[in-house]
């Protein structure tokens, strides 16, 4: 049997974790939170996660997401799904993902959202620009390269495994997947945003624009 | 005769020393980097008081004036630094992370 694993970096997310936890645990066999050094209650929030780790000082995403991907790997997962704790993706689209991975046979699936008026004026006009700049360095037909809700092989976790601490992690995932090959698929899903002052600034924009520079320069 | 800039530089370049030695008392400083930071100071409080000793190298450089020398030298000197501090800014953070992330992982909760 197909073991699924959930990874769920949490920083000062109190408001919404529980309630992720609970609709993520439906479709999962492991729920695995990475608190990132939280200053709010989030580790008490957290408490009905399967798995609990939580760093001592705030890291960023990429380094939750590395932690939470050494738990997964430990605890046997086949398929790891990555998903956001501020409430901002629907878990019910959590099958849609899976089945996408089997049925398209592919290495990740990410669930893309669709870049129109519910997503903050801000957010959509870097996240076309980030597309644009990783489609014309990388030569991979991804839309969303900054959507954190994806579904990934445990299998390639060794090839995909990224540097980056920040919010580029999602950048540098897809852009080691285009080196090795890897095949990705994208499928819509469903977004809410509750929180205007969270997620990737404009300064991270800059950042993941140099850093994709370097990744490019690297390869 | 001395300026008073000349007065003010060394005085500075004392002071420096005087918080080298100091730090060497206080065993932050290993013995080679108290070595390494009184020569630098000791060397600026002598450049200060005879800038002359500056002419050999002026030739030797074809540079025009003391003034230009010591320019061109503190920029060499303070973008290697900057290098340098860049570098064991990453060295901490990369311990700080492994150090954050195996004990994450050591002490995770299972249910």
């Amino acid at each position: 049997m197909t073991k699924k694993i959930a990874v769920i970096p949490a920083y000062n997310e109190a408001r919404h974790i529980a309630k992720v936890i609970k609709a993520t645990k439906e479709y999962v066999d492991l729920v695995i939170v990475i608190d990132d050094g939280s200053t709010d209650k989030t580790s008490f929030e957290a408490r009905d996660s399967d798995i609990f780790a939580k760093h001592i000082v705030n890291l960023g995403k990429g380094a939750s997401l590395r932690t939470g991907f050494e738990l997964a790997i430990a605890n046997k997962a086949d398929i790891i799904i990555t998903i956001d704790a501020d409430d901002q993706n629907n878990p019910d689209d959590i099958p849609r993902l899976i089945n996408a991975l089997i049925e398209s046979k592919a290495d990740i699936v990410i669930g893309a959202r669709s870049l129109n008026k519910n997503m903050p004026l801000i957010y959509r006009i870097g996240n076309i620009g980030l597309r644009k700049i990783f489609q014309f360095l990388f030569k991979l037909r991804i839309n969303d390269t900054q959507s954190g809700f994806r579904a990934i092989r445990a299998q390639v976790y060794k090839k995909i495994i990224w540097q980056s601490n920040n919010y580029a992690v999602e950048a540098e995932m897809l852009a080691n997947a285009g080196k090795y090959r890897l095949k990705c698929v994208e499928i819509p899903i469903s977004t809410k945003y509750l929180d205007s002052y969270k997620g990737t600034t404009i300064l991270d924009g800059i950042s993941i624009f140099f850093q994709m520079l370097l990744w490019k320069f690297k390869s | 005769m001395a300026l008073t800039i000349q007065y003010l530089a060394a005085f500075f370049g004392i002071v420096m020393v005087y918080f080298t030695y100091m730090y060497l008392r206080r065993k932050e400083f290993s013995n080679g980097d108290f070595f390494v930071w009184a020569s630098i100071w000791v060397l600026f409080i002598f450049a200060v008081i005879f800038p002359s000793t500056l002419n050999l190298f002026l030739e030797t450089f074809s540079i025009k004036s003391a003034i230009d020398f010591i320019a061109i030298f503190a920029f060499i000197f303070i973008f290697s630094l900057v290098f340098y501090l860049h570098l064991a800014v990453k060295k901490l953070q990369r311990k700080i992370e492994v150090i954050v992330q195996n004990s994450a992982i050591k002490n995770a909760k299972t249910k």
